[in-house]
């Protein structure tokens, strides 16, 4: 039966999770923590393992609540709109998806509890500007020791690099032909994490450096060499990423349209010129179109389809272009105040040119998309 | 969330599948799907299309069994669209009928009008078509200025329609026009049911700029309709007129389903055409555009969907097909825009690129009518604006 909508479950998730980060605050939180205040920011992120929303994609047995991956979707979407300063999708997205797909039965029960009730806050250490981890470049090398193994590199762009206590890291094995992902313990000797200047103060980058750190065997996740499943989970990001995306997009449009009826020049509200109408009109079918890519990317997710890389790439291509020009036409908007700090205009319009970039350019992601369309599956779902 | 048809509903579609490839004029799937060239050929081309349809069991579809229809779900018109766009079926020449003045005859006619009317629809013995916009009057549809003047137990009816479609081969027309003047533009108009066959209504077709001739100006001089042929009651048209909108289903999905066909075939044009010995699909640059053309694409195309999701839980459709009218036919415009400029980049062997190209040409040209007719993209972003957003309507005189 076509039902092309999210369940009254999700739905319900949803309303639940705006009152949630209404309570706390909304976006006080992300403009708490641009300013240098992180407590907002933890009590966010307790709040939300308090709630079993840190473990939505892990299975009962270890203490998650084992939903299907669209229920991501208005949990991402609502974290969205109040651009929440949290590693969500590394952590609860990315990191579950990593350990279910390629993690031994000992590592699962290791470290699923751990990312449902919130006590694991993980970065990402591989190259995120790929979309294909076939493309993506290692800086980290990884050599077999007694007992384990010794990382050494530099990993650049950690989203939330600073605020991990563990990491996700790929590395390539030295005089070795062969790839591993390990999840390491920041607490292990020899990890530095420091700021990178990045644009989205929401989510500031740190570069993590290696010096030879040392690592136990359980660190190598799967107990073997290469990279399956990690294409899953940074498609899996990816599809969470875009319906965060459209819950930023959707806040945008609703703040340019209540500005709109709010603003009077000329002795009407602004809304009433066509020039602005027309501009939130089209703001408000991009964010339409960008949630129905959105929805189906997580879907093909879910139902595991093979053309899922193709479905995510073109939904993440829209997506981060999209959230730029409604966020642009959002300053443009509001004028002179919208160009202000004082104002949340600008904290969208830097999330979105972050988004550009994290988990894959748009120009990467349509290569992507370019590489699996044939004259003969277009367009067949 | 489900993507997916039921056993029942595969089933519907496999049977109207099967029709089709039976039933399709000679040579149609093969890619031969020329309109025949002069005006008489071509009703006779779309009358028998209707009348093998309506044998088939095809036409109705949306119609009470009561009437004379099929009583489908909403699920298999839908089926239908998906179908008849898959295999770009001819066009119907009932769908004004069908689609609009039978739902409206059927709920808020008389019954004589019904019984009269209806069962001529779904036969294709009568062909309708509607009288609304004016030279003057296309946006503002209220501000119409045809006239209908009471005299005795009849109306006398002066004025001009135009964008008429199919007026050419109609026998009827659904026409409003002015029977008085009232408070506010919108009141006082009637809505007629017209003989088309009278001394005082002439049709002169339009040619448009992809060469077709689908539409044409109706001139009334001193035509005649009479009081039974009055829809819901006198100076009260308006209502009548905006009723059918409640029936747009199913309206959106022709576009979407349009777009996803037409980028199918766009990208395949790009494996077709070749520069130096090379398909223009393997260059860089036009990867980059058709990945972004087919993103946008299937974009609209589940818009579409999700949108119909919600019409059918909801019962009725809502402001967001705004959205999807607006979106899918600019899109089009601009992908067919992209197709014909790759024939400037790459080419064909002449024996297919002559007709490959004008293929595309006619669909660019013809995709300038979808922004303009059934509410221009302007008059949808207002609609987006005001209904979906709350804005403030705009500045009238």
């Amino acid at each position: 039966m076509v039902d092309f909508r999210l369940s009254e479950e999700e739905q319900m998730l949803q309303s639940s999770a705006r009152k949630l980060f209404e309570s706390l605050g909304g976006i006080q939180a992300a403009r708490d923590y641009t300013a240098g205040k992180e407590e907002s920011a933890s009590l966010l992120w307790n709040r939300l393992a308090e709630l079993g929303y840190a473990g939505i994609l892990v299975p009962e047995d270890d203490g998650g609540m084992d939903l299907e991956f669209t229920s991501v979707i208005p949990l991402a979407e609502e974290l969205g709109r109040t651009l929440a300063p949290i590693p969500f999708m590394e952590t609860v997205v990315f990191g579950a998806m990593v350990l279910l797909k390629r993690g031994t039965s000992g590592q699962k029960a290791a470290w699923l509890p751990k990312i449902a009730d919130g006590s694991l806050r993980l970065g990402v250490c591989a190259d995120l500007s790929e979309p294909s981890v076939s493309d993506m470049t290692v800086p980290i090398a990884a050599e077999r020791r007694d007992s384990g193994f010794v990382l050494s590199g530099e990993m650049d762009y950690v989203r939330y690099g600073k605020d991990a206590n563990a990491y996700v890291v790929a590395a390539d094995l030295a005089g070795e032909h062969g790839r591993a992902i390990f999840l390491v313990d920041r607490q292990a000797a020899g990890i530095h994490a420091a700021s990178c200047h990045t644009l989205d103060q929401t989510g500031p980058s740190a570069k993590v450096c290696f010096e030879r750190v040392h690592v136990g065997d359980d660190a190598l996740i799967g107990g073997q060499l290469g990279t399956d499943g990690l294409q899953d989970a940074l498609d899996a990001m990816n599809a969470a990423l875009c319906a965060n995306m459209v819950g930023g997009m959707s806040k945008v449009v609703e703040m340019a349209a209540e500005y709109a009826q709010i603003r009077h020049q000329f002795g009407h509200p602004i809304g009433r010129y066509q020039a602005i109408k027309h501009r939130i009109a089209d703001m408000k079918v991009e964010t339409e179109i960008a949630r129905s890519l959105a929805y189906y990317a997580a879907l093909a997710v879910q139902e595991q389809l093979g053309e899922a890389g193709r479905i995510v790439s073109s939904a993440k291509s829209y997506c981060s272009e999209a959230y730029e020009r409604i966020a642009s036409h959002n300053i443009q908007i509001h004028g002179g105040i919208g160009f202000t700090t004082e104002h949340d205009a600008h904290l969208f319009l830097k999330r979105a040119k972050e988004m550009e970039r994290y988990g894959g350019s748009a120009v990467q992601h349509r290569k992507r998309v370019a590489d699996q369309l044939d004259g003969r599956h277009a367009l067949k779902i | 969330m489900d993507l997916s048809y039921s056993a029942e509903e595969e089933s519907f579609r496999l049977r109207l599948r099967s029709w089709l490839e039976n039933n399709l004029p000679d040579g149609w799937l093969d890619g031969r799907r020329k309109l025949p060239e002069g005006l008489t050929e071509q009703e006779k081309f779309y009358r028998d299309w209707h009348l093998r349809l309506y044998e088939g069991g095809w036409i109705g579809l949306s119609l009470p069994q009561a009437y004379g229809g099929q009583g489908a779900s909403l699920v298999q018109q839908l089926i239908y669209e998906e179908e008849t766009a898959r295999v770009e079926a001819p066009p119907l020449i009932s769908a004004i009928g069908l689609t609009n003045i039978a739902p409206t005859l059927i709920h808020i006619g008389t019954e004589e009008q019904r019984k009269t009317y209806v069962p001529k629809i779904l036969s294709g013995e009568e062909v309708w078509c509607q009288g609304y916009s004016e030279p003057n009057s296309g946006s503002d549809l209220a501000s119409v200025q045809t006239r209908a003047v009471k005299d005795g137990d009849q109306y006398t009816i002066n004025g001009q329609k135009t964008w008429t479609s199919y007026s050419m081969f109609s026998q009827r027309c659904f026409l409003l026009a002015r029977t008085s003047r009232g408070e506010k533009k919108h009141h006082g108009l009637t809505v007629f049911l017209v003989d088309m066959n009278q001394p005082g209504v002439e049709v002169r077709p339009i040619r448009h700029i992809d060469g077709g001739q689908k539409f044409g100006e109706v001139f009334f001089d001193n035509a005649v309709a009479s009081q039974a042929d009055i829809v819901g009651e006198v100076d009260k048209g308006w209502d009548v007129a905006m009723f059918l909108l409640r029936f747009e289903r199913v309206a959106g999905a022709q576009f979407a389903i349009r777009l996803k066909n037409m980028m199918s075939d766009v990208i395949q044009l790009a494996g077709t055409l070749q520069k130096r010995g090379r398909p223009l699909a393997e260059d860089p640059v036009v990867r980059q555009r058709l990945a972004d053309y087919y993103a946008r694409s299937l974009g609209g195309y589940l818009n579409f969907y999700r949108n119909f999701t919600n019409i059918m839980h909801a019962g009725k459709p809502g402001p967001e097909g705004s959205i999807d009218k607006l979106y899918t036919t600019e899109l089009e415009k601009e992908l067919c825009g992209y197709a014909v400029g790759l024939f400037a980049e790459g080419s064909a062997p002449p024996e297919t690129l002559r007709e490959l190209e004008e293929k595309w040409q006619h669909r660019w040209l013809y995709s300038f009518g979808s922004t303009i007719k059934a509410g221009t993209s302007e008059i949808q972003r207002n609609i987006i604006g005001e209904r979906i957003l709350g804005l403030p309507k705009d500045m009238k005189a």
